[in-house]
């Protein structure tokens, strides 16, 4: 792990240069949107830096900047929610769309059922699915106990399935056939 | 069926990050408040030092016009730019009204008459021209000589011989010849203290 001094103003722009691509792929999965995602990123690290000398080092820096970065993406997604509330009353009625299997694969539908969990179980799913945290990192990282971080990657997955219906099955056959990839084992250790 | 999808989110995940360019940009948003805090230490001692100059010249320049014009008008008066003469030229009222009252101060309505101009006062020499006159008390206590304010009428007809003949102040000498002012207005006007002739 690597160390930052608080307040040090070199080493923040290292924890940025480091830490930046995985906040940015955390609040990709949280709100669906990239620009939206790049916006609350950039904004993560301002508040990040206004706190940076009372931020201590017994607690990991990423983690820290996560908290945050998923504080601004939970802020984000309420407004944006609020926003919505006359295109949800406009779509009522109307029959929901088949799931095609081949968005599924493509990850675009999974990034759209991503954004139709509640954003605390889409940052849990991002975090252990996506960068590997351990259960003890996501609650660090959400500010909540690990109790209610295997809850909620439970019912995370749940859900999941229930919105993927038919192409989680599909899909799930094709993976079984060919050898298991850990992208987010990967991406740990290039950093 | 848990493990295929938790290998199914995972490579979903992954394919859809990897169309989003999340390449750190090289000019993040809080290098901008960095700068701005910076500036922000930096400015408590400055910030406030050119409006504070700004009012601070434009108050001295303020008083130092508003000075030198009323010394600059006191000079043109008096005629002598040293401040320290102006007093000097002081008349007494007592004796620039001897004789009588002074025209302008109330007299219960006998006296009015004489401060009036009237074409037979104006007619002679070193008469009233109509003018009220005020004098100024001495301020440093030698006597008569002063300045005298002239009233309105008092650029009128010449005031003879002694027309901007300039006396010396002795303490002794009321300017009650009838021939002109004393002072430095140079108009040689008769005024105040005569009494108009009838």
């Amino acid at each position: 792990m690597p160390s930052y001094r608080p307040g040090n103003a070199d080493d923040f722009d290292r924890l940025y240069r480091d830490s930046y691509a995985r906040i940015l792929r955390t609040l990709l999965g949280v709100l669906g949107d990239p620009a939206a995602a790049e916006d609350c990123a950039q904004e993560t690290f301002v508040r990040a830096y206004q706190a940076w000398s009372r931020w201590r080092p017994d607690a990991p820096a990423e983690a820290w900047l996560h908290r945050i970065g998923l504080r601004v993406a939970f802020s984000h997604r309420r407004r944006e929610r609020l926003r919505e509330v006359s295109n949800l009353v406009r779509r009522l009625g109307r029959p929901a769309s088949a799931v095609d299997p081949v968005e599924a694969s493509s990850g675009a539908d999974l990034l759209a059922a991503l954004h139709r969990l509640p954003p605390a179980q889409a940052a849990a799913i991002v975090l252990r699915h996506h960068h590997g945290y351990s259960n003890r990192e996501i609650a660090a990282a959400l500010g909540v106990p690990e109790s209610t971080v295997s809850s909620r990657l439970t019912m995370a997955k749940d859900r999941l399935r229930r919105e993927l219906g038919d192409a989680v099955v599909e899909l799930s056959l094709q993976v079984a056939d060919e050898p298991t990839r850990y992208p987010a084992a990967a991406g740990r250790s290039s950093q | 069926m848990t493990n295929r999808l938790d290998d199914l989110i995972e490579q979903g995940l992954a394919a859809s990050f990897a169309r989003v360019d999340s390449r750190p940009p090289l000019q993040p948003r809080y290098l901008a408040s960095r700068s701005a805090t910076r500036r922000w230490r930096v400015a408590p001692a400055l910030a406030g030092l050119p409006a504070a100059l700004g009012t601070k010249v434009a108050v001295a320049l303020a008083a130092a016009t508003i000075a030198g014009t009323g010394v600059a008008a006191k000079a043109a008066l008096t005629g002598n730019p040293n401040p320290l003469t102006w007093g000097g030229q002081a008349q007494p009222p007592a004796r620039a009204c001897a004789g009588g009252p002074c025209p302008g101060t109330p007299t219960g309505g006998r006296a009015a008459a004489p401060a009036l101009p009237t074409p037979a006062a104006t007619a002679s020499p070193g008469a009233d021209r109509g003018g009220a006159s005020v004098a100024l008390p001495s301020v440093d206590g030698r006597g008569d000589a002063g300045v005298r304010a002239h009233g309105a009428g008092g650029g009128g007809t010449p005031a003879g011989p002694a027309a901007g003949r300039h006396q010396e102040a002795d303490g002794q000498s009321p300017a009650t010849d009838g021939h002109g002012s004393h002072g430095t207005s140079g108009h040689g006007a008769s005024d105040g203290g005569e009494r108009p002739e009838r």
